[in-house]
Parts: structure tokens; sequence; C-alpha cells
């Protein structure tokens, strides 16, 4: 069978793209490898009323010890969260398949139907056109698609003072609860706003793809603390609802179990075919055809298989992530307060910092840290055992994290190369985020009231922002390999379109997953298919 | 560690971080995660760390030895098992309390660091004399 188009992945690109083309009616296949979450765990009552009454190690260790899996020496660092026995999967068997060699990146990949996506912080900024530079479209030509996609998915949060920043939207539903920590900073910032002023610094309120209201269907945020445990929480949006939606409508053709390796474009008899060969889980090839084909395998996938598709073993693309530090903050007016156990586990607060060093603003997420495994902060304190695990009671529901985000282009891109054996390779430039802006960072997390000091702020080492681009670029005149032209095309291949991070030719600040949606939608609507 | 050993250990290391006496199900599940961490380790390690358990007679030198390791930054494998403990722990609906705190105190938490911190000097000292003790007679 020839589809009209085939889709590699089922990420948050990918489920971009599929809205579009399925209401165009064409036959669209999506091909995945489509590893599910763990069936055995579902809890649906506050994480602490579940973790007073029953034994919670199926939920945060898992009977294989998953969750201590950043205890073992010499493994890669997994994120917290994708270390959780609910969220492995997500991160899982991309060792084995898809391994990644780096001294300095940390590469997360994920072949999970859904894609990193399932474990994303749910940030859903609009992209403005100071974010756009470099980009050979601008904000303009993505409005549409914000608007139906804030309608599609729901996005809660407020037209404040970060519209200025995220762009007005009329669609919005109310903001979420603020926690307690979240609103005494809100607070702080407010009655010392000129100081903030003179820092370049505003501070307001998230955009999520979280619900607030229910919305076909799907039911509004619990304020469970769940998010770090509990993957597929109906209120908070993720691309494995859009895929689930799309097949139980029998308006895609969904082929899991398939690591797709390469393509191949040909003409004959004056219509373009483009064949993926994918491996599946056994080892066997299958060829699928289509008229065209869509990469969203996720930047460094989709990289890999358009290497692999022209045998180019030396070629170096460029790599580019979001360096990122994390600002511990504890707030000594919350000392030894009750833990709130009704929250919301990921950002309350977001911190805009205009600075002239840098081509675009900053970005900061102000995180409590109520929903992380306590064992992640036993060596964080400088006491012994017991009085760290004093620490852990009553300065932990006082803490919080401001992980500030910066434009990619403040260095030099990653390098990305495929070696002889298949496996790609990454080098990278180390985190040379300066002392003077992590100074000003502190300044502005001490006028909110913060304890915090510069010796323990964290530099991410690279890759660790899990905000992938930079390999494939769009470019305005696309001429030269292993770019892409203003509508997704790759050069020298025809009927080749690049629809995810890949195809981004450098990322501001902000969380790109929602433009990352957006841009893909765009990218189907102006593909021609005569 | 033959297992009586690593039971007898992991019972140290129950009341060293909770201070209270063990509960059969966490320690049983910490007997299978220490192996399984122990075993990424360096042979080297391991021995330095069961050399480093000879010199503890009781549970406050546990914590003291613990403590002092990870200030001077040794015998990592030794923090690595108070940390599994913890997470271990952390699953068990009876040692919630120790981990989150449910009414507003601000008194008596200030009281509580403050006091774990005045401790925290002496087991200190007790630790780096330890640590002396181990280096002196390996």
């Amino acid at each position: 069978m020839i589809y009209d188009v085939i889709i590699v992945g089922s990420g948050i690109s990918a489920m971009g793209a599929s809205l579009e083309l399925t209401k165009k009616k064409l036959k669209v296949a999506i091909v995945d490898y489509g590893l599910q979450p763990p069936t055995h765990l579902h809890v649906d009552q506050n994480l602490y009323d579940f973790t007073e009454s029953t034994d919670a190690f199926d939920l945060l260790i898992g009977q294989d010890f998953q969750g201590l899996v950043n205890l073992k020496k010499n493994s890669p660092y997994v994120p917290a969260r994708l270390a959780t026995p609910g969220f492995s999967f997500v991160t899982q068997r991309t060792q084995d398949l898809a391994p990644v060699h780096s001294k300095s990146f940390s590469a997360v990949q994920s072949l999970a139907a859904g894609g990193l996506a399932n474990a994303w912080g749910a940030g859903a900024y609009r992209f403005l056109d100071h974010d756009l530079k470099g980009f050979p479209f601008s904000a303009s030509e993505l409005e549409p698609f914000y608007d139906e996609l804030t309608k599609e998915i729901g996005i809660s949060g407020e037209n404040d003072e970060l519209s200025r920043f995220f762009g007005k939207d009329s669609g919005l539903q109310p903001p979420l609860q603020m926690s307690e920590n979240a609103r005494g900073l809100l607070a702080k910032y407010r009655s010392r706003k000129s100081k903030f002023q003179k820092l370049g610094v505003t501070m307001g309120r998230p955009r999520f793809a979280v619900l607030s209201e229910a919305t076909q269907g799907r039911r509004p945020l619990q304020y469970q603390n769940l998010e770090f445990w509990q993957p597929h929480l109906p209120e908070i949006y993720t691309p494995a609802y859009t895929l689930k939606k799309l097949i139980a409508q029998r308006l895609i053709d969904y082929h899991s179990g398939f690591l797709v390796e390469s393509f191949e474009s040909k003409n004959t008899d004056g219509s373009r075919t483009v064949t993926v060969t994918a491996k599946d889980q056994t080892g066997r090839s299958q060829t699928f055809a289509a008229r065209k084909l869509f990469l969203a395998a996720g930047t460094i996938n989709s990289a890999k298989i358009v290497l692999q598709s022209s045998a180019d073993f030396t070629t170096s693309l460029p790599l580019v992530d979001n360096l990122s530090i994390q600002v511990p903050l504890v707030l000594p007016w919350r000392i030894g307060r009750k833990l709130e156990r009704r929250s919301f586990g990921s950002a309350h607060l977001n911190t805009i910092m205009v600075d002239d060093r840098y081509s675009s603003p900053l970005q900061g997420s102000i995180l409590d840290l109520g929903s992380p495994a306590r064992g992640e902060f036993f060596d964080k304190f400088p006491f012994s055992a017991r009085t760290n695990l004093a620490f852990i009671k009553y300065v932990l529901p006082a803490m919080a994290v401001n992980l500030f985000f910066f434009p990619s282009d403040i260095q030099p891109p990653a390098k990305l190369k495929r070696n002889r054996s298949g496996e790609l390779e990454i080098e990278s430039p180390p985190n040379t985020i300066g002392d003077d802006i992590i100074a000003k960072v502190i300044k502005m997390n001490r006028l909110l009231g913060a304890w915090t000091h510069a010796k323990l702020v964290v530099r991410v080492p690279g890759g660790g922002g899990i905000h992938y681009a930079g390999c494939l670029p769009m470019t305005r005149n696309s001429d030269r390999p292993y770019t892409c032209s203003h509508d997704g095309e790759l050069f020298g291949h025809p009927s080749v379109y690049v629809v995810d991070g890949a195809g981004f030719p450098q990322l501001p600040a902000k969380n790109h997953s929602f433009t990352l949606m957006a841009n893909a939608m765009r990218i189907a609507r102006v593909a021609r298919f005569e | 560690m033959n297992l009586a050993a690593q039971e007898t250990f992991a019972r140290h290391v129950y009341a060293a971080v909770f201070g209270q006496p063990a509960n059969e199900r966490v320690i049983g599940r910490y007997l299978l995660a220490s192996a399984e961490i122990a075993k990424t380790h360096d042979p080297s390690e391991r021995a330095e760390f069961e050399t480093a358990l000879q010199t503890c007679r009781n549970v406050t030198d546990f914590r003291s030895l613990e403590f002092a390791a990870r200030v001077k930054k040794r015998l990592p494998l030794f923090t690595k098992h108070f940390r599994i403990m913890v997470y271990l722990g952390e699953c068990e609906p009876q040692l919630r309390s120790q981990l989150v705190n449910n009414v507003d105190r601000p008194f008596v938490a200030w009281w509580t660091m403050t006091w774990g911190i005045l401790r925290d000097f002496y087991l200190l000292g007790r630790g780096l004399w330890l640590l002396k003790k181990l280096k002196e007679n390996p």
C-alpha cells in the first residue's frame, strides 16, 4: 500500500502534523517504536494520602529497583523524573537501540509512543518575532496554528505582564492554582517591582498545556502531586492523547514496534515515492511506501536517519540545546510550615530576564520540590544523616528551584556525526555560563527574599536541557545538503520533510514544544498533494 | 560480606538514618538493592568500604563515619548505602512522618535543626577520628 504520508515518530511534532494531515483526509501512517507506559501502576489519589496509607514501593522504586538507577556507578545520569518506575518507559531501550557516544553531551531520546513529551513540563509558549531570529518565517505564520492548538489541547494561564514575551492569547483557560511558596514570591516581586525592572526582570504565571477546566471529556487538574510519578494524567496534554484519539477515529494507521533506519526517494513514471526501511523487534527489515515522508523522530534521531539514508559517515551536523542553570532557593518564611499536599508538581512562576548580552530574553521557571523522591535530597544538605532528614522534613517544603534557560546561540553548537558502526557521536563544548550572569540571577532571587548562593548553582551539562534542534535547519534559500526549505523540505530529497526540532535553526530560552507542534502543522498545511 | 554481616550492617544503617529498630520489609528490599548497586562499584572501593565498617562499633559510629566520609568526599559507597535506605524508607507509610511535615510548627523545626547541627559537631569530630584511625590501620 502506498500512503499519502508516512510520519516517523509519534511525539509532539508528529502529532502536530497528524492533526493537520488528517483534516485533509489523506492516508496517513505513523511508523514508530511505540513503547507504552506500565499498566500495573495506577494511582488516582493524592500522592501523600497514598504513600501514608499504602506500601508505595511499586510507585516510587519499582520491582527492578528502577528508581535507584542513578545510584549505580558509571551508568549515565537519568533525570529524576525519567528514573521513576512510571516514566522509565520514556527513555527505555534507547541505550541499546539508538546509542549515542559522548563525553560531554547527555543526549536524552525516546522510543515511547508519544515521545519525550510523555514526561514534559507541559510549558506551552508561543514564539514571537524576537524568538524567531534565524528562522525563515515570522510569528504571524504560526499564529493560526497556535490558536487552533490552544483550543485542541487546552492551555491554562493568564494574559499578565509576561504577555509581552509570551504573546496575548484569548483562548486561555484560567491559570492553575499557585502554591504557597509561589504566592509568597509573587507578592515580594509585586512589592519591589521597580528594583526588578532595573534588573530587566519580569515575573508572572506560566502557560501550561494543563487543564484548569474540563474540556473534551478530559478533567481539570486534581492537584494530586502525581506529575512526577504517574504518566498520562488526563488533565496534562501529551501527544499520546492525540495518538490514541486518531487511532480510535481510524484516521491514521499506526505501525508500532518499528525502528526506522533510512529512506529512499524515487521518481518512477512521473510520480514520486518515498520508501522507508524499518527494523521490527526481531531485527527483520520491513519497508513502507508513501508519496511524502515527514521526519518527526526527534531531533537527534531524525538527523541520524538522514545521515544513514545518505550513507554519510563524515559530515558533522550542528546540534543546539538550551544551556541551563539550577538555582536552589530557600524561602525562610516557609521553614517549618506544613507541606502543601494539594499541589501541582511543575513550575508555578516564570521569570523573564532581558540582558543586552543575549540575543533574546532568558527564561526561568520556579518549581517547588514537593514531588521528587526524598532520597534525591539526602546528601544535598551538609549535615549528618538524622539532621539531613530533619532538613528534608522541615526545609524542603520551603524550597524551590529556579531553572534558568539560556538561548542556544550563547555558545557554538555541538557536533553530531555517525561513526562507521552506524552509531552517533556528539562532541559538545562545556557549559560556559559566566559567573557574572549567575551573580545577576542570584541577586534577582535574593530580591525575592529567597536564600541562595552562587556556590549552590548547578550548571547543567550540555544536553541536559532536553531541548534539541539545529541539525537540519530551515533556511530562506535551502541550497546545500542537510538544510531544509521554508516549508521544511529537505535539500536533495524531494518529498522528505523535517517537521521536528532538527529543522529549527536555533532556540530561544523558552520551551519550544508548543512551537514544534505549530510548525509541524504549518508544514503539513503548505505541503502540496497533487 | 556474608549475608549475616550484610543484614547486621543493614540494621545499623536503618537505625543510623531513621533512629529506630528496623522494619523487616525495608531490610529485605535493602539487601537486594544494595547488592545490585554495590556490584557496579570497583572491587577496591568495595574493599575499602568493608574495611571501614570494621572500625564501627555502634550506630553512632556509623552515623559519624558516613557524615565525615561525605564531608571529606571519601567512601562514596557508604553514603550510597544510606541513600538507598532513605529511598526505601520513603515507601513505608510508618516512616513518612520522618520525611513529611503535616502541621505548621516552625519553632519545633528550628529547634530540631539547631540541635541537630550542634550534635553534628560531635559526630563530625568522631567521624574524622574514625577516618584517621582507618588511614593509620588500613
